[in-house]
């Protein structure tokens, strides 16, 4: 059963060049228990998706179209008293931690026990001692409850927000960039311990980054998004084995490792497109080696691969073909941009 | 914190002494004669002489100066006023408390005030409530203070009779001590001048209060506490607005010894017996001890509220250790 699904969602921003779309027509849906990961660069609508699922958007932003179903309940039209009803006791959220997410006037405790007594109804001393419990959870001492947010390290306040995360035991824990602004170390620490806990306590997460390499680790499955839109979305496994849309093929050679002997890394050129004025086409022909006539006009489909993958290519037949080029860089140098 | 507190005195003694040393000089280097003020010219020049010996100004300069500051440190004595010829202390005690008491009701209204509706106007940007706010803040600080007052005196006091027209309390009202500032009587009297007085200072806690709120505003913990599902109420003033006290809290003590020093003329327009008459007056009178006396305590009183507001820091943000 999916615990989150969304259905044809379009998510606009008004800006003073004209109105943005940030998400266009994207559906997707989260099992219980299993952690999405959702894959882009900068700009490609990931982050915006889970302001419109949180319904966290910014002033100029709104839900266009389609919906959001949460067990089941579409959310998208629901008021402050609803949807405080949802945040947090059902969909709460890991933020970047590292960066300014806490309150930097109280101490770590007060903001974890604040959730807890305002949307929970715990009592203060149940709140306290749930507080502790979950620090010791995420693997930090109680005596760093009464920490301010400038007295920990990264490290420290990521794992206090995935303490938080958790204090009411939500349905859905949306993670957004967690291990941004942490060192390679504290962030595979944090990786580790957020990959422990969802599989142990059977979390179902939707997991935001811009590094594909970290999906690989924590999520069961993936989502790449470019430019507003879904490129692909299978398991994590199936997507790394046998990727079907060449962004996506981009981005896995991008992926440095020291196992196998590659000399140097594929970086795709060139930048997202402008969201204000869309080309017609497939939004990565400027950027894609394989693109032909037919992709600069026509937008391509989500087409199914498989039972359970997806892939926005008018040509997944060749898939095979371009995944071979994929590797070699001088396929991806070739290109005019 | 404690080694803080000392270090803050020890530099507010300091700079006591520099003032007072200032303010001494200042006086006796301007041109009219202090003597002339309070030594009948009729008498014969030996009588003269033995008035001015009285109050050892026949003495060098020098010397008068290292009196005046054995005085002050060893029996805190200010001098005899050449006017009321009484000691200033005693001439000053019974106005610095009704001009203290004035002026940090007037600061109070202003920065209860102003934070509240800076913090509100900041979150409902765009809003007529913001515009209006600052619209009514700007006039407020824009328009003379005596004029306000006589606006205000002439709609609450002369038109609706609310508020009476002067003074701190009825004619015939018995009180004595501090019971005379705890008394419907004198709340009565206050409300109209502190009113007034805390309108032109409303603008700056007002204007500062709502620029630090906006920048708070886009930081991601303000995300976060809508996302926790917090109650609308609870992030303005318990998240956002209580991290940009900070600004706001920075012209507190400056605002507060602008403020004694300029409530000469609300003083005058209400007739409040204060400090800042006082001062005028002395000036005029070539009253130099009572003059010197009310300089230094309107220093002292600023650098008060500077230690404070330094305090304040520590207390608002945990990040500001001593």
């Amino acid at each position: 059963m999916a615990l989150l699904k969304v259905e044809n969602l379009s998510t606009e921003y008004d800006t003073l060049e004209g109105t943005l779309k940030a998400v266009d027509d994207v559906s997707f849906e989260v099992k219980k228990g299993e952690a999405l990961g959702v894959v882009g660069e900068s700009g490609c609508g990931k982050s915006t998706v889970m302001k419109s699922i949180l319904q966290l958007l910014p002033r100029n932003g709104r839900i266009s179209s389609g919906k959001i179903l949460y067990k089941n309940k579409d959310i998208t039209g629901y008021n402050n008293k609803q949807l405080r009803e949802i945040r947090w006791k059902e969909i709460s959220m890991i933020s970047q931690g590292a960066m300014n997410s806490f309150n930097p006037v109280y101490n770590i405790g007060k903001q974890l026990i604040e959730v807890m007594i305002v949307q929970g109804n715990y009592s203060e001393k149940e709140a306290r001692d749930r507080a502790i419990e979950l620090f010791e959870i995420v693997g930090l001492d109680k005596k760093r409850l009464n920490d301010y947010p400038h007295q920990m390290s990264g490290g420290m306040r990521q794992r206090s927000m995935i303490a938080m995360s958790l204090a009411l035991d939500p349905g859905l824990i949306i993670a957004d960039e967690p291990t941004t602004a942490l060192d390679v170390v504290m962030q595979d620490r944090i990786l580790g311990k957020i990959s422990e806990l969802q599989k142990k306590m059977e979390l179902s997460m939707l997991f935001v980054t811009h590094d594909i390499s970290i999906i690989a680790e924590v999520c069961q499955r993936l989502m790449v998004m470019y430019s507003g839109k879904i490129a692909e979305i299978s398991t994590t496994h199936n997507i790394f084995k046998k990727p079907y849309h060449p962004y996506t093929m981009g981005l896995i050679n991008a992926i440095p490792t020291v196992v196998e002997d590659i000399d140097h890394l594929v970086s795709i050129p060139g930048y997202p497109p402008n969201l204000i004025n869309v080309l017609k086409g497939c939004r990565f022909a400027p950027r894609c080696p394989f693109a032909t006539s037919k992709c600069r006009v026509e937008s391509p489909e989500m087409k199914l691969v498989n039972e359970n993958h997806r892939a926005a290519c008018h040509y997944i037949e060749k898939a095979d073909e371009f995944r071979e080029k994929s590797h070699r860089t001088e396929t991806w140098e070739g290109l005019l941009v | 914190m404690l080694i803080f507190l000392g270090k803050r005195l020890i530099q507010a003694l300091i700079a006591l002494f520099i003032l007072i040393t200032i303010v001494f000089f200042m006086f006796r280097l301007l041109p009219a004669d202090p003597t002339a003020a309070m030594v009948d010219a009729s008498l014969s020049p030996e009588t003269q002489m033995q008035i001015k010996a009285s109050f050892g100004l026949d003495q060098p300069l020098y010397k008068q100066y290292f009196i005046y500051l054995k005085n002050i440190i060893l029996h805190g004595d200010f001098g005899m006023s050449f006017f009321y010829r009484e000691s200033v202390i005693s001439v000053l005690a019974s106005r610095i408390l009704n001009t203290i008491i004035l002026g940090t009701t007037a600061i109070i209204f202003a920065y209860s005030l102003g934070l509240i509706l800076g913090a509100l106007m900041a979150w409902y940007r765009g809003s007529l409530f913001e515009m209006s706010s600052i619209i009514v803040g700007l006039f407020f600080k824009a328009a003379p203070q005596f004029w306000t007052g006589m606006i205000f005196l002439m709609i609450f006091s002369y038109g609706l009779g609310w508020f009476p027209y002067s003074g701190i309390r009825e004619a015939g009202y018995e009180a004595s001590g501090i019971m005379k500032y705890f008394s419907m009587d004198f709340l009565h009297h206050l409300i109209l001048p502190a009113t007034v007085t805390g309108l032109y200072y409303l603008a700056q806690p007002m204007l500062l209060m709502r620029n630090a709120m906006l920048e708070i505003t886009n930081e991601p913990f303000i995300e976060l506490a809508f996302a926790k599902g917090l109650p609308e109420r609870r992030i303005i003033f318990y998240h956002a607005a209580r991290n940009a006290l900070l600004p706001a809290t920075t012209t507190l003590a400056t605002k507060m010894g602008q403020l004694i020093g300029g409530i000469v003329l609300i003083e005058y327009v209400f007739s409040w017996p204060g400090l800042g008459r006082e001062i005028v007056m002395a000036a005029s009178r070539y009253d130099y001890p009572l003059a010197q006396a009310s300089f230094l305590l309107i220093a002292f009183v600023v650098m008060f509220y500077n230690v404070l507001a330094d305090l304040l820091y520590g207390f608002l943000d945990p990040r500001i250790v001593y």
